[in-house]
């Protein structure tokens, strides 16, 4: 491909090629001859780039040896380019890497490199993952320029790597903390109980003639001098359902760089679910778009985390997503009740209005969490542009505080959240529902 | 200033060595028939250059809109008579376009042209101001060139015979630059339209301007090539033996043409240059074509290997 430059250099010398024309009359021919020798020149250099060294550089071999695809954020991978040259002349070129930008990367992943026939040479560069999901690496760019420096030719090796990138152990804090404030969570919250057969003491009744004999409190007997029996009553513990819907659709990938809302919806969710678990209830997770559904059923074990971190690591949010989508969804897939938290984008998560009323209300105890898109959007260099930005972000708050109030007016609990506080406001409406029986 | 920046300056004054050498030539025959406002041309880079920033790009704009409108007032009130205007109008000379105007514009125009082709950053407007700068500069030689036969006994005779003219100062130079724009014309003229020039290859400019121009083109040519190496990134800067191709196919071809017209009649010289000229174009863009460069896909390992 020519550059502008190579226009330009042409257009200038036919110019001087059509001076030359005229002047040559009266006998400058040095003049035709420097501006044709350029032309000649010119046309050469890049009719050999198109001719000799693209074929010559399309005979290269590339290999791309990654040490390993599932890794978790943070790591640092090492991948190794080799490039081999089998022909018998030398090469030169520039090559790059495609790597998407949620890895942080540090080494030789572009640069130019000569070649002797036989010989091949290996460059290393390191990627450290920054958000979650599914990845490609590649396609390797070659670009080899001719010597006047004029025109360029690019060519693509259609070598791909997938990587595969799950939350690292820093994300999933709660997994493994015992520390006293995550105890305060979930201590002593064992409301959710149901009288009837159990272990723990509720009560005494009058006894009545279906009762067993063996719950009889002797202790009460004859307490009012009358002959009359009394039935101890217990209750039995009972495990809630928790489940936790993630908003996948392409609204969930607003973001820049590596902080994207849906990495930090998924931290939120594993780390409020590993709390839950330890309450000894069951945690269920949804993963939600318009191409994408997910569901894992709620077991009281790690297995539906493990799961739901697999997933995650394999995928990328793409799709739409809307409230009463997703709740449709809610109701087929769970089918007793639930204690439901929905983490989803202000893109598509918002009420519009237009959503069919009847499935808005899911009769489970739903949390339904719209994201701040603050902390999503770049800080700009420029003042006016920052102005800006707060405009767009304040609009964008105004407008999810709007849905907030629409949708609980339809006996929902909805509420904006930050990146910072959707960890801490799930738990403390877990702990919320837990001490008012919900969702049991 | 970085070392790169100053490395292009000084191949951007090799690339525009010719128009300076026949300026420097030519300025010192000139100066004797230039006009009084002639040295603002010298002044007005330096204004330029010197300027704030935000008022950089516009001074040679504000400055051919000033001179536009003071020869057009002037025109207009030679058009209308002296009485028509109000009395503060004098003090706007009128402008007649007289030769020595034009000589002045013509001639002086090579200074910022050559100012600003030393001081341009791309290759591309280096070379256009380098054959602006030559146009002006080898125009003045022609006509120093063909003088002799327009003497000022040639140039008072014409006068006389058509009084109308603005010929009555005019010395032998000034009326020969003026007939050499005119003889341009027609050749261009009848070469598209009779194919064949007026004036052959009779008249030879002085062998020393021919020196100065031989050496000068070669000082150019050498700057060019610089100047495209340089005006690339290290990292994307080609070895220096790809060049040598390219150079030796260029040179042994022009000097294999320049040696063919030589021996050919000057009627066929043009067609033979716009010949060689289409031949180099239709192999060049022959090269260019799209659905071969972009679908060369190289190939993995493995697949090279089941091949």
């Amino acid at each position: 491909m020519m550059k502008k430059m190579a226009f330009g250099v042409l257009a200038a010398l036919y110019g001087g090629l059509f001076e030359s024309f005229i002047y040559g009359l009266y006998g400058y021919q040095i003049l035709t001859f420097i501006f044709m020798a350029l032309i000649i020149t010119v046309c050469a250099d890049i009719i050999m780039l198109h001719r000799y060294v693209e074929k010559s550089v399309s005979k290269i071999l590339v290999t791309r040896k990654i040490s390993r695809e599932e890794m978790k954020k943070g790591d640092k991978i090492r991948i190794e380019l080799t490039f081999t040259n089998k022909t018998n002349t030398s090469m030169h070129f520039f090559f790059f890497d495609f790597i998407p930008d949620a890895f942080t990367i540090s080494g030789d992943f572009q640069g130019k490199i000569n070649l002797k026939p036989g010989k091949s040479v290996t460059k290393i560069y390191h990627i450290v993952p920054g958000i979650i999901g599914k990845y490609t690496i590649g396609p390797i760019k070659i670009i080899a320029s001719d010597g006047l420096g004029l025109a360029y030719v690019t060519l693509s090796v259609e070598k791909y790597t997938y990587p595969k990138v799950a939350p690292s152990s820093k994300d999933v804090f709660m997994e493994r903390s015992e520390r006293m404030s995550n105890m305060i969570f979930t201590m002593g919250l064992h409301y959710s109980r149901k009288a009837g057969q159990g272990y723990d003491f509720f009560g005494i009744r009058p006894y009545t003639e279906s009762d067993d004999m063996r719950h009889l409190a002797w202790n009460r007997y004859n307490l009012y001098g009358n002959d009359d029996l009394f039935a101890k009553e217990w209750e039995e513990d009972r495990q809630i359902d928790v489940i936790f819907c993630i908003d996948y659709s392409i609204g969930s990938n607003s973001g820049h760089g590596v902080s994207r809302m849906y990495d930090s919806m998924v931290s939120a969710a594993i780390n409020s679910a590993y709390a839950v678990l330890k309450n000894a209830d069951k945690v269920g997770f949804i993963i939600y778009s318009s191409a994408l559904n997910y569901y894992i059923p709620p077991t009281s074990r790690k297995d539906s985390i493990e799961k739901f971190e697999k997933i995650t690591s394999n995928i990328r949010p793409e799709g739409t997503f809307s409230l009463d989508k997703i709740n449709e969804y809610i109701k087929k897939c769970i089918r007793k009740n639930a204690m439901v938290f929905v983490y989803s984008s202000p893109s598509y998560g918002k009420f519009t209005g237009h959503e069919d009323p009847k499935l808005i209300n899911t009769q489970k105890q739903e949390y339904y969490y719209i994201m701040n898109p603050e902390g999503f959007y770049p800080i700009p260099d420029s003042e006016s542009l920052e102005w800006y930005r707060k405009g767009v972000i304040q609009n964008e708050i105004m407008s999810i505080r709007k849905s907030v109030y629409s949708i609980r007016s339809f006996g929902v609990i909805a509420r904006m959240v930050t990146r910072n506080n959707i960890f801490t406001t799930t738990m403390s409406d877990y702990i919320n529902g837990r001490e008012g029986n919900r969702g049991a | 200033m970085e070392r790169n920046d100053i490395y292009g300056y000084i191949f951007n004054a090799m690339i525009m060595m010719p128009p300076i050498a026949m300026f420097a030539y030519a300025a010192p025959m000139e100066a004797v028939y230039w006009q009084w406002w002639a040295p603002a041309f010298f002044i007005l880079p330096l204004v330029k250059y010197f300027s704030p920033s935000r008022v950089r790009p516009y001074v040679y704009q504000i400055s051919i809109i000033s001179v536009l409108t003071y020869m057009m007032i002037g025109q207009i009130r030679v058009m209308f008579g002296y009485t028509f205007f109000p009395f503060y109008l004098d003090n706007f000379t009128p402008y007649d376009f007289t030769l020595p105007f034009i000589f002045t514009l013509g001639t002086v125009i090579a200074f910022p042209v050559i100012f600003e082709g030393i001081l341009s950053k791309r290759v591309q407007k280096t070379l256009a101001y380098m054959i602006w700068a030559s146009a002006s500069t080898i125009y003045f030689i022609t006509a120093v060139a063909i003088a002799p036969f327009f003497s000022s006994s040639v140039s008072s005779s014409l006068t006389s015979a058509a009084p109308g003219l603005p010929l009555a100062n005019a010395s032998g130079i000034l009326y020969a630059y003026e007939v050499t724009g005119d003889l341009i014309y027609i050749n261009i003229y009848l070469l598209l339209t009779q194919g064949y020039e007026f004036i052959t290859l009779i008249l030879k400019p002085s062998s020393e301007i021919m020196e100065i121009l031989t050496i000068s083109f070669i000082v150019s040519t050498i700057g060019f090539i610089s100047k495209l190496r340089i005006s690339n990134s290290p990292e994307h800067r080609a070895p220096l033996e790809d060049m040598a191709y390219p150079l030796i196919v260029g040179g042994t071809g022009a000097l294999a043409i320049t040696m063919l017209v030589n021996q050919v009649s000057s009627t066929y010289y043009g067609f033979l240059i716009i010949t060689v000229v289409l031949l180099v174009l239709t192999s060049y863009t022959k090269s260019l074509d799209r659905k071969k460069n972009y679908d060369v896909v190289i190939k993995d390992n493995d697949e090279r290997a089941n091949t």
